[in-house]
């Protein structure tokens, strides 16, 4: 039946009939597939912002043995998420605890980098929703405890956050106080002092005085010389300090 | 042995293979300047190791194809056929491929080193065994193409054979990984078993190539000095492997 069809198509019609009806099946083709767009151009792709945070068994089978390549793709997804196609989402609209799983995730193939906590401290911070902030100030403080002595800057970003975007003065107060101990002690003598500040910004004055004395007693004991710059800032402050005090008749003698 | 070896090099440069993966790993060097300059953070390491990967695969492709093309092309035109009616023996036609396609390998991977160390900052010791076992999954890709290309007529399937072989060995870890899995969350069913045996048989014959060539080695040194004996300890045992697989099968060839 085909072949006869075909034969009669061929045979019985003229050149002009053939292409005429050759052009009648393209025209009616194009009227089907735009027919067609009208029932599907409003099925779009859910682009989400945030993506879905894959398993430890995905990543191995796709990062095909090379999952510091594969660390840096991700690294760069995430801190284009929800940006993409021309798209500017605003950070409120984030969903941080999916973000949090991402950098715990990330961080597990490579922890040596501060990519990740770059993007948490330096931009993801930059939400407009306070409440979300906890996610970053607990991701780094936890990134930081994978190896204090090299990673103490971000138990600095995460006391920063949690006093002056977050408003949570315990909470940086005890990040600043795990600065102290766990910074190594070439770090900066800043690093030390910065738990003194903030108990003294608190009123707590005898615990601030305590604490720099041991800081002053633990570099006389490890012979550390503090640099021109420390020492300047150091007799800025006090003297600073001492006017405020005065004021407060606060007597140091009286701490215990 | 000599001519061949000539033959097949100038063929590369004849079929401007040569050209053409200086020209792409140009472009892929490119590419990694721009992803690097759009992070946050670490832009060199971030270029540094896009560019390491991605040449890798660009060159590990373009041999494959290279290969596979070339000895279905040689069975076609009969030059096979023609060089055997020489007194050479198989062995040495199937060594004087593998010499000649382990050298253009080499030629293709130094341009990548030169700009890796030249352009990027990179751990100089990392840059070495990172080169060296970039080289040594060559030649396994290589040699394996080599083989496919000698049992399997079409030019098409020893390319589908041999990425398969490459993207499976790359996946390797994975496989290993999956076979403790069941056991790990405490259910095992018969049809686990059952794919377990597969994996394990699987993971027996394929090489572990997701341990060669790691960008974490460029980045930050070597940590561990047991995965460089691994990746030279697998490509001791791998290549011979296959080259006696070559031996006997070609060996038993009727033409």
């Amino acid at each position: 039946m085909k072949n006869s069809f075909l034969k009669n198509f061929d045979g019985n019609f003229s050149k002009v009939n053939k292409s005429r009806i050759i052009l009648l099946c393209v025209l009616f083709f194009t009227f089907l597939e735009i027919l067609f767009w009208t029932k599907t151009q409003n099925i779009k792709p859910n682009l989400g912002i945030v993506p879905e945070v894959p398993t430890i068994s995905t990543i191995k089978a796709f990062s095909f043995g090379d999952e510091e390549f594969y660390f840096r793709v991700k690294g760069l997804r995430l801190q284009n998420a929800g940006d993409t196609y021309g798209r500017f989402s605003p950070l409120k609209n984030y969903d941080y605890k999916k973000l949090t799983a991402w950098f715990q995730l990330l961080d597990s193939l490579d922890n040596k980098s501060n990519y990740i906590p770059s993007l948490a401290a330096y931009y993801y911070s930059m939400t407009q929703n306070k409440a979300d902030l906890i996610y970053i100030i607990d991701y780094l403080e936890q990134h930081a405890d994978r190896d204090p002595t090299k990673k103490w800057w971000w138990y600095y970003q995460a006391m920063s956050i949690a006093n002056n975007m977050y408003g949570d003065k315990e909470l940086a107060i005890r990040l600043a106080e795990k600065l102290k101990d766990k910074s190594p002690l070439d770090a900066p003598l800043w690093t030390k002092q910065m738990v003194a500040l903030l108990l003294a910004d608190e009123g707590q004055n005898c615990e601030a005085i305590k604490i720099i004395s041991s800081i002053i007693e633990d570099y006389e004991k490890a012979d550390k010389k503090i640099s021109d710059d420390e020492l300047n800032f150091m007799r800025y402050f006090i003297s600073k300090r001492i006017q405020e005090l005065k004021k407060q008749n606060f007597d140091p003698t009286q701490c215990k | 042995m000599k001519t061949l070896f000539k033959f097949i090099l100038l063929t590369g440069l004849r079929d401007k293979l040569y050209l053409s993966i200086l020209i792409i790993l140009a472009g892929v060097f490119g590419l990694s300047n721009l992803v690097g300059f759009s992070a946050l953070s670490e832009e060199a390491k971030m270029q540094l190791v896009y560019f390491s990967f991605l040449s890798r695969l660009i060159i590990v492709c373009g041999m494959v194809l290279f290969i596979c093309f070339y000895i279905n092309k040689s069975f076609e035109h009969k030059e096979i056929d023609f060089i055997l009616a020489k007194p050479i023996s198989r062995s040495t036609l199937i060594l004087s491929y593998w010499f000649s396609f382990t050298l253009i390998s080499l030629i293709l991977i130094i341009p990548t080193l030169i700009v890796i160390s030249f352009f990027t900052k990179q751990d100089v010791v990392g840059l070495f065994w990172w080169g060296i076992s970039v080289i040594l999954e060559l030649m396994i890709v290589s040699t394996f193409a080599i083989v496919s290309s000698l049992i399997l007529k079409s030019a098409v399937v020893s390319v589908l054979a041999t990425t398969s072989f490459y993207f499976i060995g790359r996946m390797m870890g994975f496989f290993v990984y999956s076979i403790d899995l069941p056991h790990n969350i405490g259910v095992v069913k018969n049809w686990q078993t059952l794919s377990e045996a597969i994996l394990k048989f699987i993971s027996s014959v394929f090489p572990r190539l997701d341990l060669f060539g790691k960008s974490e080695w460029l980045v930050y040194g070597i940590n561990n000095y047991n995965d460089v004996y691994i990746v030279l300890g697998q490509s001791l045992i791998y290549i011979p492997l296959m080259l006696f697989v070559a031996f006997y099968d070609f060996g038993r060839k009727q033409f």
